[in-house]
């Protein structure tokens, strides 16, 4: 079972011993940049490539990594239970760095496959986040992450699901592992009422 | 049953909006019944493209013709969407590209169109100074360009109630039943509304409206996907495509990129959303970086993907029902409709009031599929590859 610690140093140090086996990603050296089920996309220098997990324990400023992940999100970031396990299962949060008690909660809870239990914050009031187009919530992502920033776009993931890319992506690290002319995806039918 | 307005508009999107518009300024009273809120797929994700060049043959008329309507808007809706007239070319990396750009000019002069001019390298690079040097030629639709897709939207939304049609948010169609004097529509709310004529314009949601009442049509669905890098100092004007291979590009006022042009991810029609498809994404960069290497050093801030109704020819479906009275069909856009809405939500709107289109709409007969009708694509359609 492969278990993935992503947030800045001193935010993923405690967990250096009590999770020997786990990788450890440093914010500063490998950012992630975008997340999906069981992987994270990382970048290095000249290209990107990916990371899989089967836990993910995600500490510090990482609001847009988890609602890419689906987690249940509130108006400040992952809603979490007791043991820090968001309402995805095998994937938790801290807000900031962990207390040896947050880090053996998360230990123990991973080791017993322990299920979440999120409660859902009543829904906020309606209309008061107006949708932002493309070019504006690109805008937004370019500005330096701030809980300010993030509560903006979480706003708009409140309004048309996740927003991509977690951080910014060198675009060459991306083409860099492009295909030349990928086959083309097939048009996707409906079946309902068929 | 009484009869609720005159006509009930389903699907709030541009297509939507724009037909509303047309309907409530002919005099009709409108509704528009819309699921989520207004622009909140396709046409809030669109890549706002205004564009001539490279249609489908049976499309030119009506974007030559929505072309006009678009250097028109600020008069007809006091905002003009954020059109900007940039110009739209298509890149030759090779000699089979440029052989199939000569191809198509020779079938569109043929056809008495003169809008598309091919250029040779040197012209290319002159009008595209940024472009890579392999790039042997293009073909360029000089009146095209590009607008603001959610400020589009909201301007024919404004338009269309200022004219006196009701927009319901929120309102999503459960069921559709024929009655006496028309239909009445059901809403997921389990309230009805009675109406003589509908327009399906549910996007990649209108094959499920078009069963409801009696007709089909192989209309299907993507999640097309686009980029915005960070921005750059001014390089490039125009919307530039790629000829053998899916992209469209452009920089705007701002100087940030968008990448797109078709590379696919999936979309989810029951919760509305999509995922992206990061390997795509990446094939997406890499042409925009061979055609424009200015690129080299930027980064990419933010992708996402609209849900986009698409049908196996790529050509929409506009037109009565020949089955249900009263039903009009407007959907099935293919992921180039933004540029034709100001003017097939006019035609949906004739199509309605019992006019006859003034542009030839055979070709996009919601019937078009049904088995022994000539479904062969026209030659010379050169559309966008497929990614």
């Amino acid at each position: 079972m492969t278990c993935v610690i992503v947030g800045e140093t001193d935010g993923i140090a405690p967990f250096q011993a009590r999770f020997p086996q786990a990788r450890h990603l440093s914010a500063t050296e490998q950012p992630v940049w975008h997340a999906e089920p069981e992987r994270l996309w990382v970048q290095s220098e000249e290209q990107v490539g990916t990371v899989p997990f089967a836990r993910l324990v995600v500490v510090g400023e990482a609001a847009l990594l988890c609602a890419a992940l689906g987690c249940q999100m509130g108006r400040a970031g992952p809603l979490t239970d007791a043991n820090h396990q968001t309402s995805r299962r095998g994937i938790f949060f801290l807000p900031g760095r962990p207390d040896e008690a947050a880090v053996e909660r998360i230990a123990i809870t991973i080791a017993h496959d322990l299920p979440p239990f999120v409660e859902r914050e009543p829904p906020g009031p309606v209309g008061a986040v107006a949708r932002l187009e493309p070019l504006a919530v690109a805008m937004v992502l370019g500005q330096p992450e701030t809980t300010a920033r993030d509560a903006e776009l979480l706003g708009q993931v409140a309004l048309t699901g996740p927003i991509a890319f977690c951080a910014p992506v060198k675009l060459a690290a991306l083409a860099a592992i492009g295909a030349e002319r990928p086959a083309p995806y097939p048009i996707q039918m409906d079946q309902e009422g068929a | 049953m009484s009869q609720d307005t005159e006509l009930i508009v389903i699907g709030g999107g541009l297509q939507g909006l724009s037909t509303a518009f047309w309907a409530a300024r002919a005099g009709l009273r409108v509704t528009v019944v819309e699921k989520s809120m207004p622009g909140r797929h396709a046409s809030g994700f669109s890549a706002g493209g205004v564009r001539t060049l490279g249609r489908a043959l049976p499309e030119i008329p009506l974007a030559l013709a929505a072309l006009d309507l678009w250097y028109d808007l600020p008069t007809l809706l006091d905002d003009d969407g954020g059109f900007v007239p940039s110009a739209q070319v298509r890149i030759a990396e090779n000699d089979a590209d440029m052989r199939s750009l000569r191809e198509r000019v020779a079938v569109t002069d043929a056809l008495g169109w003169t809008h598309e001019v091919l250029l040779d390298e040197a012209e290319v690079k002159t009008l595209l100074p940024a472009v890579a040097p392999h790039v042997v030629g293009g073909l360029v639709c000089r009146r095209d360009g590009f607008a603001d897709p959610m400020r589009t939207t909201r301007a024919f939304l404004r338009a269309a109630t200022r004219a006196g049609a009701v927009v319901r948010v929120g309102a999503g169609v459960a069921g559709l039943e024929r009655v006496q004097g028309g239909w009445r529509v059901t809403l997921e709310d389990g309230s009805h509304l009675g109406a003589p004529r509908i327009v399906n314009a549910a996007g990649a949601w209108g094959r499920r409206i078009a069963r409801m009442v009696g007709d089909d049509f192989p209309l299907g669905f993507n999640a097309l996907m686009m980029m915005f890098t960070a921005p750059l100092p001014p390089f490039i004007t125009q919307v530039a495509l790629a000829t053998g291979r899916p992209l469209s590009f452009k920089q705007v006022a701002s100087g940030h990129v968008m990448i797109g042009g078709g590379p696919k991810g999936v979309a989810d029609l029951d919760t509305g959303l999509t995922t992206l498809d990061v390997t795509r994404l990446a094939a997406s960069a890499r042409t925009a970086l061979e055609l424009f290497p200015v690129l080299k050093d930027v980064a990419i801030l933010h992708a996402w993907a609209g849900i986009e109704a698409i049908m196996p020819d790529e050509i929409p479906v506009i037109g009565r029902s020949s089955r249900a009275e009263g039903i009009v069909h407007l959907c099935g856009f293919s992921g180039h409709g933004f540029a034709l809405s100001p003017l097939t939500g006019r035609i949906a709107a004739d199509l309605v009031l019992g006019r006859e289109s003034p542009y030839p709409i055979e070709a996009f007969s919601p019937d078009r599929f049904v088995p022994g009708v000539d479904t062969d694509r026209p030659s010379g359609t050169m559309l966008q590859p497929a990614g």
